[in-house]
C-alpha cells in the first residue's frame, strides 16, 4: 500500500528523531531533553499506529526520492521492520528519561551533543527498520554508525578515542563489504528490493558463495559475531545509557536485524540450501556463544560482563536465523525483542548503580542489594529473563530457538543454546547472590550496619525506566499473546519467508 | 551548431583580468569588484550555455573564422559545458567566500591577486572549451602561469614551493607538447575530432609514444600519482585564498582534459594504444586512491592533508576513466564535480582556521571547537562526502566507479577503492576528532569567518547534499549526455 | 616513419636537448640551473615541431606560387610556444629572486617539505 496516512506515519517515524536532533543542536541548553521526549513520544506513536495496518497483512511503502536510475530511497514497513521499529522507538522513551536522570546524576558534559546524537541514532535505527531496499538500508546503516560515534567517544578520554576509532574501522569496513556485495547483487539481478524468500535465486555457484561472505561479513560487524566483535566491549567506555542504547536497542539490534534481512530477504531459504554458508555462519555463532560466555564469566567490570553477554545473545539470534528453519526465525525475531528488554534493564541497573554509588565492578557490589533493593530486584528479573527461566520473556524466545534447532535437525546448536543458558546463569546470578546475600561476615559487624543504615535508592528518573522494562520482561513472559504484537508478527515473518509455513 | 557563446567563457575572465590589472592600479578595491562581477558573469554564461547545449546540442566556434585544421575550434559539448558550469560556479563561490582571506594575507597585493585569479580562470575555461590539441597546451600554460604566481605570493616557503611547482608543471606541459608533436607527425592535424578519425590509419608507434607523453603531461597537471609531488607543498604554502581557488579547480580541469584526450582523441579506433593508455591510467588511479589517502592520513599539516586527499580523489577519477565503461565514466565525471565542491569548502574552512585561529596543524583544530559552528558543520558534510557516506554526493561518485570496477570484474580495483575509503575514514576523523571532541589548546580566541565565507561554505555543502539526494537527475540530465560515444 | 625521423639530424638534436635539460634539472642543487634545464627541455619540444615542418627540397613558407613550401603551421604554433616559454622563464626568475630574498641563497636547501 502506498500513500495515505500510513505512508505519512512512516515518514514521521523516520524523520522525527532527526528533526529532534537538529532542534536540540540549535536551541539552547534548556530544551535539550524536552525535544527528545516529545520526539520519542511522536515516533513511538507513529510506529504503534502503523501496527494495525501491518498486522492486517499490508505492506506500507513510501518512495522518498530516486537515488540512482532504477534505485530509490524507499521506505517500506513489513512485519520484521515493524518489530524492530517498535522496539527502538518504545525503548527510546524510557532510555530518554533514563538518560536525563543519568546526566543529572553524573553531571554529564556536552549534553546537547549527547542528546542530539542520541536522537539521530534512533532516527537511523528507524530508517534501518523501515528500509525497503538494500541501498536505503545501507544509507541508514552508515548513518547509524556515524550518529553513534559521538556517543562512543563522549567521555573524550584517550580510551574513548581508541574505542571510537576501532568502532569506526570495524563498522565502516563492514559497510564497504556490504556496499560491494550490494552493487554486485544489483548488477546480477537488477533489483535490491527486500523480498521475503530472497531475490538472489538466479545466482548460483561461486558467485553466490562470495556474495554470501561479503554480505554476512558486512552485517556481522554490528551483530558482533566473532571474530568481528572486538569493537563492542571496547565501546563500553561510553556513558551507561549509551551502552544501553548501543547494546540493547539500536546498533547491535540493527546488526542482527540486518542479518535476518540478508538471510531471509536477500538470500532466502532456497538459495541458502545450495551451499554450506549458513552452516558455517551457524558454527561461528555457536563458537561465539561458547567463547563469549566463558569470557563473560571472567569479567569483573560489570559493563564489560554485560557486553560479552550481549555478544553471546546476539549470536543466539544469528544462530536462530542461520538455522534457516521457520521456528528459528520466529525465535530470532522474538529474542531480538526479549533480549533487548532484558539487556536494557541490566544496563539501566548498572548505570543506576554507578550513578548512585560510583561502583562499576562486580566485586564491589557485595551487599548492595540491601541498599538499592528495587534496582537489584530489577537486575534479578533481567538476569532471569536473559537466562530464559519459564515465566520470563526470554524463555519463550529460547523455546522457539530450540524448536528451530530441532526443526533444522541441528543438535549441536541445540546443545550450545541450552548449555549457554546455564553459562548465562553462572555469570549473572552470582551478582544477584552477592548483592542480596553477602554472607554473615559482610552483614554482621560495623560494615553491615553501615550498609543497611545508608539505604539509598537511585533517583526516580533512573529507577522508573528500569522498573518499567523489568516489568515488561515479566509481562511478555507470563501473558505473551495478550500484550505482545511481536508474537503474531514473528509468526507472520516466518510464514512469508518460508512460504506456506509450518 | 555555430555559436559565439563558448568563446565568451574564456574571453570574459581574460578581458576582465587585463582591465582589472590596469584599473586596479589606479582605483583601490576596483580589482576585487571587477573580479567578482566577471566571475558572476562567467558563471551565468556557463549555466546558460549548459542548458543551451543540452537543449540544442554541441556549440562550435571557429576562432577568427578559420575552420580546422588550420583554425582553432572551440567546442562546447555536454561534457565541457558541464565541467565549465561546475568550474565557474565553484570558482565564483570560492572567490566570493575568500574575500577576507585575500584581504588578510595579501593586503597590498590585491591588485595582482584578483587579475591572477581571473587569468587562471580564463585558462581553465580555455582548457575546458578548446577542441584543439595545441591550443590546449597554450591554455594549460596560461592557467599554470597564473597558478605559479599565486602560489609564490604566499608566506614563508611559498616561493620555494612555487618554483618546485613551476619546474614539475612546466616539465609536464613540455611532455604534453612533445606528445602533441608526435601526434601531429602521425596525423598532420591538431584538431581533436580530426585526429580521432585519422589515428587508426596512422603509424601506431608514433601514436603510442605521443599518447604516453600526452597522458604523462596531463597526469602531472592533474596531480595523478606518481606525478603529484608538487601538490602538497604548493597548496599548503600558497596564500589560503589562492589555495582555496586552485585546489578545487586546477587539478579537476586537468582531469577533464585527460578524459577529453583519452576518449575524444585516442578512442578513435587506435584500439591497441587506447587500451594500453587506459590500463596505465587505471592503475595509476588505483595507486593514487590507496597511497593518496594513506599519505593524507599520515600528515599533520591540515592543508597538506587536504592536498593528499585530492591526490586520492583524483585517483578515483582516473580509475573511473581508465575502466572506461559507461558506469565508471559517470562516476569519474561526477567525482570531478564532487571533489571541486568538497575541496572548495574544506580549503575555505582551512584558510579561515589559519587566518582567524592560527591553525596550521590538524590537532590545533580544537581551537575552533564551539567557536565556529557553521564552519564545523560544513566540514562535517564535506568530510563525510569525502569518505563516501550516502546520501552525500561523494558517495555516488564512488558508487559508480565501484560499480564500473565490479562490472569489469576488476577485483584489484575494488580492493583499492575499499582501502582508499577506509584510509579516508582515518584522515577525515583526524580532522573531526579535534574539531568536535578534543579540548582546545591555547591559541587566539576568535570567532567564525565573516558572512561571505559562511555563506560560501554553506552553499558548497548544500550543493553536496543536493547533488547527492538529486543524484538520479544529475546523472540522467547532465552526465549521461556527456558520456563519450553519445556525442554527435 | 620512425626511420625517417631517425634519419634526420634535427630529431637527434631534439633528443640531445631534452636529455640535457632533464639532466640539468635533476642533477644540480642550484635552482637557477634547474630553471635553465627546464628551458632547454621546452626548447627541445619546440625543435621537434620545427623539424616536423621540414620538407625535403621545399622553400621557406613565404607566399610564392608553384613552389613546395615547408609546413607553416608548426612555425606559427611554435611562436606561441616560445612566447609561453619565455613567460614561464620570467615567472621562474622572479620567483628565484624571492627565494633569494627569503633564504639568501638559490641552492636547494634543507627546507624540508618540497618533496612528496
Amino acid at each position: 500500500m502506498t500513500g495515505g496516512l500510513p505512508a505519512i506515519l512512516v515518514a514521521v517515524a523516520v524523520a522525527t528523531p532527526f528533526l529532534a536532533g537538529i532542534l536540540i543542536l540549535v536551541t539552547g541548553t534548556r530544551g535539550t531533553e524536552v525535544w527528545g521526549h516529545i520526539a520519542a513520544a511522536i515516533t513511538a506513536a507513529a510506529a504503534l499506529l502503523l501496527a494495525p495496518t501491518v498486522m492486517a497483512g499490508e505492506t506500507v511503502e513510501l518512495l522518498v526520492v530516486p537515488l540512482v536510475p532504477g534505485l530509490d530511497l524507499l521506505l517500506r514497513v513489513d512485519g520484521l521492520g515493524l518489530v524492530f521499529g517498535l522496539l527502538a522507538s518504545l525503548l527510546w522513551i524510557v532510555t530518554g528519561v533514563y538518560s536525563g536522570g543519568y546526566a543529572a546524576a553524573t553531571a554529564l558534559a556536552n549534553r546537547r551533543r549527547y542528546f542530539a546524537a542520541f536522537a539521530a541514532s534512533i532516527g537511523a535505527a528507524m530508517g534501518v527498520a523501515f528500509a525497503g531496499n538494500l541501498l536505503t538500508f545501507f544509507l541508514f546503516y552508515e548513518a547509524l554508525t556515524l550518529a553513534t560515534y559521538p556517543l562512543v567517544v563522549h567521555t573524550e578520554s584517550d580510551e574513548a578515542f581508541n574505542a571510537g576509532r576501532r568502532y569506526l574501522l570495524f563498522s565502516l569496513g563492514g559497510g564497504l563489504a556490504l556496499l560491494t556485495a550490494m552493487i554486485w547483487a544489483w548488477q546480477l539481478t537488477g533489483t535490491l528490493d527486500f523480498v521475503p524468500g530472497g531475490f538472489l535465486d538466479q545466482v548460483a555457484g561461486t558467485t553466490l558463495v562470495v556474495l554470501f561472505v561479503l554480505f554476512v561479513s558486512g552485517v556481522a560487524v554490528k551483530s558482533a559475531v566473532m571474530p568481528l566483535h572486538a569493537w563492542l566491549p571496547a565501546a563500553m567506555v561510553a556513558p551507561t545509557p549509551v551502552s544501553a542504547l548501543l547494546h540493547a536497542v539500536a546498533v547491535v539490534k540493527a546488526g542482527v536485524f540486518a542479518m535476518m534481512r540478508v538471510l531471509g530477504f536477500v538470500f532466502g531459504p532456497v538459495s541458502l540450501a545450495e551451499f554450506a554458508g549458513p552452516e558455517v555462519l551457524a558454527a561461528l555463532a555457536a563458537i561465539t556463544i561458547v567463547i563469549g560466555s566463558l569470557i563473560a564469566v571472567r569479567q569483573d567490570n560489570l559493563k564489560r560482563r554485560l557486553a560479552y553477554s550481549t555478544v553471546v545473545h546476539l549470536s543466539y539470534i544469528v544462530l536462530g536465523a542461520a538455522l534457516v528453519a521457520p521456528f528459528g526465525t520466529v525465535g530470532s525475531t522474538l529474542h531480538m525483542v526479549n533480549h533487548g528488554l532484558a539487556k536494557i534493564t541490566l544496563f539501566f541497573c548498572a548505570g543506576a548503580i554507578y550513578a548512585t554509588t560510583k561502583r562499576q565492578n562486580v566485586s564491589e557490589l557485595t551487599g548492595l542489594g540491601h541498599r538499592m533493593p528495587w534496582t537489584f530486584t530489577a537486575f534479578t528479573i533481567g538476569s532471569l529473563g536473559l537466562i530464559g527461566v519459564p515465566g520470563m520473556s526470554g524463555f519463550i524466545s529460547k523455546f522457539f530457538l530450540a524448536r528451530g534447532a530441532i526443526q533444522a535437525g541441528d543438535m549441536v546448536a541445540l546443545t550450545v543454546m541450552l548449555g549457554a543458558s546455564l553459562l548465562t546463569a553462572t555469570y549473572l546470578l552470582p551478582i544477584v547472590r552477592v548483592a542480596f546475600f553477602p554472607g554473615t561476615k559482610a552483614l554482621g559487624g560495623r560494615g553491615g550496619r553501615r550498609l543497611r543504615a545508608r539505604r539509598r535508592e537511585a533517583r526516580p528518573a533512573l529507577l522508573v525506566p528500569l522498573l518499567i522494562t523489568a516489568l515488561l520482561v515479566v509481562v511478555f513472559g507470563l501473558v505473551p499473546p495478550a500484550f505482545g504484537v511481536q508474537y503474531e508478527l514473528a509468526a507472520d515473518i516466518a510464514v512469508r519467508i518460508f512460504g506456506g509455513g509450518q | 551548431m555555430q555559436s559565439n557563446l563558448p568563446i565568451l567563457l574564456f574571453l570574459v575572465p581574460f578581458l576582465a583580468s587585463m582591465v582589472g590589472a590596469i584599473v586596479g592600479w589606479y582605483v583601490r578595491h576596483a580589482a576585487r569588484r571587477i573580479a567578482l562581477v566577471a566571475m558572476a558573469a562567467t558563471a551565468g554564461i556557463s549555466i546558460l550555455a549548459l542548458f543551451r547545449v543540452l537543449e540544442i546540442g554541441s556549440l562550435h566556434t571557429h576562432m577568427a573564422g578559420w575552420p580546422p585544421p588550420i583554425g582553432i575550434e572551440v567546442l562546447l559539448d555536454p561534457l565541457s559545458a558541464f565541467i565549465a558550469a561546475t568550474i565557474a560556479v565553484v570558482g565564483l563561490i570560492v572567490v566570493a567566500g575568500a574575500v577576507e582571506h585575500s584581504g588578510a594575507e595579501l593586503p597590498r597585493r590585491k591588485v595582482v591577486y584578483y587579475p591572477s585569479i581571473l587569468l587562471l580562470m580564463s585558462g581553465l575555461m580555455g582548457i575546458t572549451i578548446t577542441g584543439d590539441l595545441f591550443n590546449l597546451f597554450v591554455q594549460i600554460e596560461v592557467a599554470s602561469l597564473a597558478a605559479y604566481g599565486l602560489v609564490a605570493a604566499g608566506g614563508r616557503g611559498a616561493p620555494r614551493a612555487a618554483l618546485n611547482y613551476l619546474i614539475i608543471g612546466s616539465l609536464g606541459a613540455s611532455l604534453y607538447l612533445m606528445g602533441v608533436g608526435f601526434i601531429y607527425a602521425a596525423t598532420g592535424t591538431l584538431n581533436m575530432a580530426q585526429v580521432a578519425t585519422l589515428l587508426a590509419e596512422a603509424d601506431q608507434r608514433l601514436v603510442l609514444v605521443g599518447g604516453l607523453l600526452m597522458v604523462g603531461g596531463l597526469a602531472t597537471k592533474m596531480g595523478l600519482f606518481p606525478f603529484h609531488v608538487w601538490m602538497p607543498a604548493a597548496y599548503s604554502r600558497a596564500p589560503t585564498a589562492a589555495a582555496a581557488f586552485m585546489a578545487p579547480l586546477v587539478t579537476k580541469v586537468s582531469a577533464y582534459a585527460l578524459i577529453r584526450v583519452l576518449f575524444w582523441v585516442f578512442a578513435g579506433g587506435a584500439l591497441l594504444v587506447d587500451d594500453l593508455l587506459l590500463e596505465v591510467v587505471a592503475w595509476a588511479g588505483a595507486a593514487a586512491v590507496v597511497l593518496g589517502s594513506v599519505l593524507a592520513f599520515m600528515q599533520t599539516d591540515l592543508r597538506r592533508l587536504l592536498a593528499y586527499s585530492s591526490v586520492g580523489q583524483m585517483g578515483v577519477v582516473a580509475l573511473g576513466a581508465g575502466l572506461a565503461n559507461a558506469t565508471a565514466m559517470t562516476g569519474a565525471i561526477m567525482h570531478i564535480a564532487n571533489d571541486a565542491l568538497m575541496k572548495g569548502a574544506l580549503f575555505l574552512a582551512a584558510g579561515m582556521a589559519l587566518i582567524r585561529f592560527g591553525v596550521r596543524n590538524v590537532d590545533e583544530l580544537a581551537r575552533l571547537r564551539g567557536q565556529a559552528p557553521w564552519t564545523m558543520a560544513v566540514v562535517v558534510v564535506a568530510g563525510l562526502s569525502l569518505i563516501g557516506i550516502p546520501p552525500l554526493s561523494g558517495f555516488f561518485g564512488k558508487w559508480y566507479v565501484l560499480s564500473g570496477a565490479i562490472e569489469e570484474a576488476r577485483w584489484a580495483f575494488v580492493v583499492a577503492l575499499a582501502v582508499g575509503s577506509l584510509a579516508a575514514v582515518g584522515y577525515v576523523f583526524r580532522i573531526l576528532e579535534p574539531l568536535f571532541f578534543r579540548p582546545p589548546d591555547t591559541g587566539p580566541l576568535a570567532r567564525e569567518g565573516n558572512w561571505a565565507l559562511v555563506v560560501a561554505c554553506v552553499l558548497l555543502a548544500t550543493l553536496m547534499i543536493v547533488l547527492g539526494v538529486g543524484n538520479e537527475r544529475l546523472v540522467t540530465v547532465f552526465i549521461m549526455p556527456a558520456l563519450p560515444g553519445l556525442v554527435p | 616513419m620512425i626511420e625517417d625521423i631517425v634519419a634526420r639530424g634535427p630529431y637527434l638534436l631534439f633528443a640531445l636537448l631534452a636529455v640535457a635539460g632533464l639532466y640539468l634539472m635533476m642533477s644540480h642543487r642550484n635552482l637557477m640551473k634547474a630553471v635553465a634545464g627546464l628551458y632547454l627541455f621546452q626548447t627541445a619540444a619546440i625543435l621537434l615541431f620545427i623539424a616536423l615542418s621540414y620538407r625535403e627540397g621545399a622553400s621557406v613558407p613565404i607566399a610564392a606560387d608553384g613552389l613546395e613550401l615547408h609546413n607553416p603551421l608548426p612555425h606559427a604554433m611554435m611562436l606561441t610556444a616560445i612566447v609561453v616559454g619565455v613567460a614561464i622563464l620570467g615567472v621562474a626568475i622572479a620567483i628565484l629572486r624571492r627565494i633569494q630574498a627569503e633564504t639568501g641563497s638559490i641552492e636547494e636547501g634543507p627546507t624540508g617539505d618540497e618533496g612528496g
